[in-house]
């Protein structure tokens, strides 16, 4: 397939009419498009999209909004059409398709695309196509299913990524595309078709073995496996819907919690913290009756200092006192001993008589302690007093209480920066949760994981009856062999279609694994040869590819590269896409947006040397970062066919402009 | 039982009652009498001279229920600069400087019962 | 021009119809999958069915009248 032309009006970026004639010399088969980001290089990807298959992508893959198609310029000024116009040719035939959309009669300001009134048509050398043969005609020339291998943005870089992740579903999407690219639905189509096709002949044949002797039993067996089959298609059937019909639920429930995980987590986490709280507050409050219990006899140890102070005092006094009181009584007793020895003329020991010079002697000593006794006072009464403080004093006893109080505070200090902590991170997650009725999200979480045990068995269930089905489908095979080699199936009609059908059968369902593996084979081959002539990396022996059509980079060792950078991704796909191309059954101009990005300067000239060889046409839309005019360009400069610029008019306005020079 | 002229029951003029009760409220102490006695220890501890108790007698305990080992008794008896008043009277002048002051350092932001207590230690060297 | 996949899918069915003791000729299998690959990204499958249906009843309506006439040379 070969593009000539497009004509787009009020195409996103592209008010008014814009063409764009693409390169038809096989020699000079590139076209350049230059635009800084955001100016309409993906809107001419689109545009093509749009034109052949009804639908503009965004960067996510999703389909963007007739309304948004529409230029807004245009749609401001009341001009809702939009409309884009491609000619081509493809084997032999030249091709005029044209895709418009308008408002609907009776609508003034669209509000949605049902507004717009679609419209589709092509001719075949001049020749008009009805509608229903257009989307067959295109399906011919480019089909949709392989066309993101053809109109080839950045974005698919990602998405190909998943094919080195064998089960994602991602991965197998893309390997499906790949195998449609292939050709290999034509094989499973063509099983499946003739299987149907079998079905219906043995069916037949069995019916016309009822009245063949010998064979009635066998075709009485046949009919009541097809009535258990018939009935376990039914059931297969129900099941599948009712798989369906989870799988949505499922799906909707998983957005829901999805949404709402978030608040999930915060959720477990606030109940966490709520009971740590709840410890941490029951543990101030027993900390405080602790206290108070403490405080109540604290005062006693308050007072212990300075009654240790005045009990030392007063011992110091009592003892004092005591001294005095024993030895006035020592002086009492010696001075009552001199007063009896005086008040006798003889000593009572010796009965001698006491010389007058003793008895002076005697009266002396007795003036001396009567002296010293006046000085000794022995009061009882300070004595008793003393030693009934030191007793009193003495019973008031300290509870402990400075180490208790100091001990209690401390944890009080702690329990209170804790108690404040887990304030603060329940209020942020009351926050979080606020608005989301964890309750209702804990029900419907636990819905989830019933409906996913529902979906469990009914799996089973599924693949019990499809068992059960085979089996059967088996037996009614046999049987049908028994009916074809009775003597009367040579002429008879339906056991000649079903012994067609049969053989048909096994060669299209045995080619498509056959298929599969000499397909990845050469796709294999080619992309390592265009990988080869991309890398700069000498170490490199080519790509191995997996079940997935994944592409593992070898070294000379045989050993596979497994870190690989962006850049190699890039020349990777680029690789594959070139083994597809040369492989698949439909080849057609390759649009690559913004491909170079990631690349080094030597990948990119490699790639840009490359590039022309890819396809018949080569279409390649970049901004100046990407691809140096003067400097890139000029190895390429034989083989450019066009050179297209994109210029800004306003925010949502720019045009094409073709480079003079360019051919 | 009155000895020595001492009063049976003792008490707190208007002000420092409120203030007790706010400490009470404020679960600084299980009862007020339980302020009160620590009130006449942080008293006794500092060496305060209490001025004569003026404005209405606010909080009224009853000697017995307040000092039922008569532990306060001996206390102030044992501690007070010698006076020619009755124990407990000394003991209500104590108690009275007491409220003012805890009431006092609860306001300030940064209380701590064990620290009055090491402060007590301290003040005896 | 090297083969593409077209090409390596009838090789591929050829092959294995080499390997099957039939009747059935090269021909149809190449006649079915023509229609295969005309129809293969169509989303409506009636017509390739009614197309495949009908090579095989040709196919079998050939095969019945080359027997009918052999066995009427077998018989003069």
């Amino acid at each position: 397939m070969k593009l000539l032309d497009m004509e787009m009006y009020n195409f996103m970026p592209y008010r008014g009419k814009h063409k764009v004639t693409f390169p038809a010399d096989p020699a000079r088969n590139v076209m350049v498009v230059f635009g800084p980001n955001m100016r309409g290089k993906t809107s001419l990807l689109n545009a093509i999209r749009w034109c052949f298959y009804g639908e503009a992508l965004d960067r996510q893959l999703n389909p963007i909004d007739l309304l948004k198609i529409v230029n807004i310029e245009a749609a401001t000024e009341g001009d809702w059409e939009v409309s884009v116009f491609i000619t081509f040719e493809s084997n032999g035939h030249s091709y005029d398709l044209r895709r418009v959309a308008k408002l609907r009669e009776l609508v003034d300001v669209p509000r949605r695309d049902d507004d717009f009134e679609p419209s589709l048509s092509m001719r075949r050398d001049g020749k008009v196509l009805l509608g229903d043969d257009i989307e067959h005609e295109i399906n011919q020339i480019m089909p949709s299913q392989i066309a993101r291998f053809f109109l080839f943005d950045a974005e698919l870089l990602g998405q190909y990524e998943a094919l080195l992740v064998d089960d994602s579903e991602q991965g197998q999407a893309i390997k499906e595309a790949i195998e449609q690219v292939l050709g290999v639905p034509a094989l499973i189509k063509g099983r499946d078709e003739i299987r149907t096709l079998l079905k219906k002949a043995q069916a037949v044949q069995a019916k016309e073995n009822k009245h063949v002797e010998g064979m009635a039993s066998q075709a009485e067996q046949y009919a009541r496996l097809q009535a258990e089959i018939d009935s376990l298609s039914v059931d297969v059937t129900a099941l599948k819907g009712k798989d369906a019909h989870l799988r949505t639920e499922i799906a909707g429930l998983d957005d829901i919690l999805a949404s709402t995980e978030a608040a999930q987590k915060a959720q477990a986490q606030l109940d966490g913290l709520l009971a740590e709280h709840k410890r941490v507050s029951e543990r101030v409050t027993a900390l405080k009756e602790e206290q108070l219990g403490v405080l109540q006899g604290a005062w006693k140890d308050l007072l212990q200092p300075r009654l240790q102070q005045r009990l030392n005092e007063l011992i110091k006094e009592r003892d004092g006192s005591q001294a005095s009181i024993q030895e006035r009584g020592s002086l009492v007793a010696r001075i009552d001993q001199l007063k009896k020895l005086l008040s006798q003329s003889r000593c009572s020991v010796c009965g001698q008589d006491i010389a007058k010079a003793r008895r002076e002697e005697f009266g002396a000593q007795l003036g001396k302690l009567e002296g010293e006794l006046t000085a000794v006072s022995a009061d009882m009464a300070k004595l008793g007093e003393a030693s009934a403080e030191i007793s009193r004093i003495s019973r008031i006893r300290g509870v402990g209480a400075s180490g208790a109080l100091k001990r209690i505070e401390t944890e009080q200090s702690r329990s209170a920066v804790e108690h404040t902590r887990l304030e603060g991170e329940i209020g942020t997650l009351r926050r979080q949760v606020a608005g989301h009725d964890t309750a209702e999200i804990a029900r419907q979480r636990t819905r989830r994981d019933q409906l996913m045990q529902n979906l469990g068995r009914i799996q089973e269930d599924m693949k019990r009856s499809e068992k059960e089905k085979d089996d059967k489908v088996g037996k009614q095979n046999q049987l049908s062999r028994l009916m074809s080699k009775a003597p009367t199936a040579r002429t008879q009609r339906s056991a000649r279609e079903v012994e067609v059908y049969g053989v048909l059968e096994k060669i299209f369902a045995g080619g498509v694994d056959t298929l599969r593996d000499r397909l990845r084979e050469a796709v294999a081959a080619k992309a390592t040869e265009a990988f080869l002539k991309l890398t700069t990396e000498k170490t490199y022996k080519g790509l191995a590819i997996n079940d997935s059509y994944g592409l593992t980079i070898v070294d000379r060792q045989e050993r596979p590269v497994s870190v690989r950078s962006a850049g190699a991704e890039q020349i990777v796909a680029l690789s594959l896409i070139d083994g597809l191309n040369r492989t698949a059954r439909k080849s057609g101009p390759i649009v690559m947006d913004t491909p170079l990005g990631r690349l080094d300067p030597k990948h990119r000239a490699n790639v840009l040397a490359y590039v022309p060889t890819m396809a018949e046409q080569v279409i390649l839309l970049a901004h100046e970062g990407e691809i140096n005019r003067e400097e890139d360009l000029e190895p390429l400069a034989s083989r450019i066919g066009a050179i297209y610029d994109i210029e800004r008019i306003s925010a949502t306005e720019s045009r094409l402009v073709r480079e003079k020079g360019g051919k | 039982m009155n000895v020595n002229n001492e009063p049976t029951t003792i008490g707190l003029s208007d002000g420092a009652h409120t203030k007790l009760q706010q400490l009470k409220e404020e679960h600084y102490f299980a009862e007020m009498a339980d302020g009160y006695r620590f009130a006449i220890a942080l008293a006794l501890a500092h060496g305060a001279s209490a001025p004569a108790v003026t404005g209405g007698r606010g909080t009224i305990f009853n000697v017995g229920t307040l000092d039922p080992d008569r532990g306060i008794y001996a206390a102030v008896s044992a501690l007070r600069e010698p006076v020619d008043e009755p124990v407990y009277r000394t003991a209500a002048r104590l108690a009275e400087w007491g409220v003012e002051e805890l009431y006092r350092r609860t306001r300030d932001g940064r209380f701590s019962f064990a620290d009055i207590l090491s402060e007590a230690e301290s003040l005896q060297g | 021009m090297p083969p593409t996949s077209d090409d390596k899918a009838i090789q591929v069915l050829l092959e294995l119809l080499s390997r099957e003791k039939s009747d059935v000729g090269a021909a149809l299998v190449r006649q079915c999958y023509d229609v295969e690959k005309a129809f293969q990204y169509d989303r409506d499958r009636d017509v390739p069915l009614d197309k495949i249906r009908r090579l095989v009843e040709a196919e079998v309506t050939r095969q019945l009248d080359a027997e009918n006439a052999k066995e009427r040379r077998d018989t003069r």
